[in-house]
């Protein structure tokens, strides 16, 4: 974090001295009050998948309302639906929604069709822009990934997902566990921490190996009144099984398309070695992993029947909840191993272009970025705000988002968000590796004909 | 009094507004401009793109004309346009024979007075008008690996245990199925007993007196009696069961793998998940196309007098 906090200081000296650059009475005449008083009375239309930082949003919007007079509605619903019904509001040019939070590997898609109003039309107007909204406030790979295609900022970002694995780490801290793992392999459980360390797939493929135990066998000195398990490995047609092996390849050292628009999964044995693990981990995991999805995986872990995994942010709110889940302050955080890279998922907001009252939309998320509202928001569930200044908040004392932000941190500090070239052909990447993982998942293909199978399918949609 | 004839003459034309001509004209053109707007029009639509490269993916060309290049795609290489053809047949052949027998057994069983018909029938009427998104969330619940209330009464007879009921190719195809023959039987019975109530009694009551038995009379009289609604309940169902997606959506999104996608749910990927929408387009019109051949095949075969 401290190479963030060296570059927010830089980015945040620069803004300071921009801002000294701007009048002073620019900066103090310029209120958002004053600013959304053409749009008093109006109201706006927002679509945002139905989890916590959306619910956030909706929270604190109220006090966007009250100061502007402008009234905030919300239509939530499952990703996958909203990222079909954004695409399809375009296309047939609806004139409903005025803000959309899009998937950032959507992005070049909007931009690509002319689906996103570009930011400068809002941001050079004075009248709109808030003189305290810097781009240098934000993490800069997060930025380049929710906001800009080709050059031009035609989204602002709304909050990413960074991916992780978690882990029990009281079970891990048992020490009858700790010395049969020892003597089973040879070498030591990672040291249980809020922060855990995993340094290789083959390691982590050994603890699940180790801890995946039938009911009636022992587990930290508890007899198990049900099945337990090492790991879950999701592979039903859906956008899970495409998040968690992008997310493992990208760990491993793969990537989809690289910078210059190629398919880049054959380039290496990252993709088939990422396939190949995550279907050998099968054994490991729950058997009904043909039908798993991240809801399955959140409910397993909940109910404390899987010992680790990979996961994002937004689940891991609910269970760190202590009424709810009894994993809740028993988890660990690692960054996925390998090289550690980390694939944030990244969420734009995007005002498209048929937005009937686009200028009230910008101002809504303007101020929803700034910090003060981010750091308000963030506990409720804004998860994870791409503010530089507001990740690097000492965030213990809020148990539910704790963990998170304290990875995030980490793999901040290291360089390890990974940078994704954008790409139109991205959209039709998800549903091609769904298709051909759940092939592989189901044995009716192996790792290395499911990998040959997405290339040549990506390659023939890419031309 | 004045003549009605006098008072009638209103023309336009040579076109009398007091014609029966003019009445039927009157009642038809409100449907008539209904469809026009609902279905003539999207697929005037969908026609047109179907000829067109309309891929969202596809900049350069986006938009224009190919001929017949989508269809000669989807019908000569398409291997998996192929597979959800073979699971839509299968599917419409296991399940439309069964909801029909399950359906004549029940409205014969109920076409007679006792004392709470009503209530049963209203009963078995729930899962047909429950919308089909929600059929497949109850069965989602009933099904859920681990706590599904099913799934524990599987557990305990020693079935599934290893896997979920959607784990395996044949057993998502066959739930599937069986979701489709619970939700549709009671249709295909209501349309049934619509027939059995208005049979005209005299016939059978002949050929009791003419000692045939129960189930002579079931088919020698009341079969070819009912002959039209069997033709327009297998004809509905037929067509229907071809269109499935909401539960195939829900519950196994068309997998394990590709073993329970349907053309249906083929189509909605490709136009809405790969943005490929004139494709989408042809693959949606040839599986009209195969609808209306299947229903003229099937009505020359089954409707002949």
């Amino acid at each position: 974090m401290r190479a963030f906090v060296r570059r927010g200081a830089v980015g945040l000296c620069a803004a300071a001295a921009l801002g000294l650059g701007l009048s002073n009475s620019e900066a103090q005449a310029w209120s958002l009050e004053e600013a959304a008083a053409p749009y008093k009375g109006s109201e706006i239309n927002i679509i945002c998948e139905g989890y916590p930082p959306c619910y956030a949003l909706q929270e604190v919007s109220a006090e966007f309302s009250e100061i502007t007079g402008i009234t905030v509605n919300f239509e939530f619903g499952d990703l996958l639906a909203i990222a079909q019904r954004m695409v399809a509001e375009q296309l047939t040019e609806s004139e409903h929604f005025d803000g959309m939070q899009v998937l950032s590997y959507h992005l070049a898609l909007f931009g690509e069709q002319n689906f996103a109003t570009p930011m400068a039309k809002f941001l050079d107007d004075p009248a709109l822009r808030d003189p305290s909204f810097d781009w240098d406030n934000f993490v800069p790979e997060l930025i380049a990934q929710s906001s800009i295609y080709k050059g031009e900022a035609i989204a602002l970002p709304f909050q990413f997902l960074a991916t992780f694995g978690v882990i029990r780490k009281d079970i891990v801290a048992d020490p009858s566990e700790r010395a049969a793992f020892k003597e089973k392999y040879g070498y030591d459980l990672p040291e249980p921490g809020l922060i855990m360390e995993m340094p290789s797939y083959e390691k982590w493929r050994d603890i699940a190996e180790f801890f995946r135990r039938d009911a009636g066998e022992t587990l930290a000195g508890q007899t198990l009144e049900q099945d337990f398990y090492g790991i879950s490995s999701p592979f039903k047609r859906h956008l899970t099984v495409f998040w968690f092996t992008w997310a493992n390849l990208v760990a491993h050292g793969g990537e989809i398309f690289d910078a210059d628009g190629n398919v880049a999964l054959g380039k290496n044995s990252a993709a088939v070695d990422t396939v190949q693990f995550l279907l050998d981990m099968r054994e490991y995991a729950p058997p009904s992993y043909r039908e798993y999805t991240w809801d399955e995986q959140y409910r397993d872990f909940c109910a404390g029947l899987i010992f680790s995994t990979t996961f994002w942010p937004d689940a891991v709110y609910y269970l760190e909840d202590a009424n709810e889940c009894v994993s809740a302050g028993n988890i660990g955080y690692f960054a996925l191993p390998a090289t550690h890279a980390t694939l944030p998922f990244v969420y734009s907001y995007v005002v498209p272009p048929t937005s009937t009252n686009a200028e009230a939309s910008f101002l809504l998320m303007q101020w929803a970025l700034s910090q003060d509202v981010q750091t308000r928001a963030t506990p409720l569930g804004w998860i994870s705000s791409v503010r530089k200044d507001v990740i690097a908040l000492d965030w213990s004392h809020e148990k539910q988002i704790e963990g998170d932000m304290a990875i995030q941190n980490v793999i901040g500090e290291n360089g390890w968000f990974y940078a994704l070239p954008h790409h139109p052909a991205l959209i039709a990447a998800q549903d091609i590796m769904m298709d051909e993982l759940s092939a592989a998942g189901a044995d009716e293909i192996d790792a290395q004909t499911a990998v040959d199978n997405i290339i040549e399918r990506l390659e023939k949609a890419v031309n | 009094m004045q003549d009605r004839g006098d008072t009638a003459k209103v023309r336009i034309g040579k076109f009398d507004l007091n014609s029966e001509r003019a009445f039927l004209w009157v009642c038809l053109v409100p449907v008539l401009v209904f469809l026009a707007i609902v279905a003539v029009a999207p697929t005037t639509a969908a026609i047109i793109d179907s000829f067109r490269e309309l891929s969202l993916l596809s900049f350069g060309a986006r938009g224009e004309f190919i001929g017949f290049e989508n269809y000669r795609e989807l019908l000569s290489s398409d291997k998996k346009f192929f597979t959800a053809v073979w699971h839509t047949c299968l599917f419409v052949v296991v399940v439309v024979p069964i909801e029909f027998c399950g359906g004549l057994a029940i409205a014969l069983w109920i076409n007679r007075e006792f004392r709470g018909r009503r209530l049963i029938l209203t009963l078995i009427m729930i899962p047909t008008v429950i919308a089909p998104i929600v059929v497949g969330l109850i069965w989602y619940l009933f099904f859920l690996p681990t706590f599904g209330l099913f799934t524990q009464g599987l557990n305990d007879l020693g079935l599934f245990r290893d896997t979920g009921v959607f784990s395996t190719p044949e057993s998502a195809l066959a739930v599937l199925m069986l979701i489709d023959i619970w939700e549709w039987t009671p249709f295909v019975m209501l349309i049934l007993l619509a027939g059995l109530t208005a049979m005209p009694k005299a016939p059978i009551e002949a050929a009791t007196l003419d000692g045939a038995s129960r189930r002579q009379i079931l088919w020698y009289v009341q079969i070819p009696l009912l002959r039209p609604l069997i033709v327009i309940a297998l004809l509905l169902r037929s067509i229907d069961a071809s269109k499935i997606f909401d539960t195939v959506y829900v519950l196994t999104g068309g997998g394990p793998g590709d073993s329970t996608e349907m053309v249906t749910t083929f189509a909605h990927r490709t136009s809405f998940m790969t943005w490929n929408l004139g494709y989408g387009a042809a693959i949606c019109l040839v599986l009209a196309f195969a609808s209306l051949v299947m229903a003229a095949i099937f009505y020359r075969v089954v409707a002949r007098p």
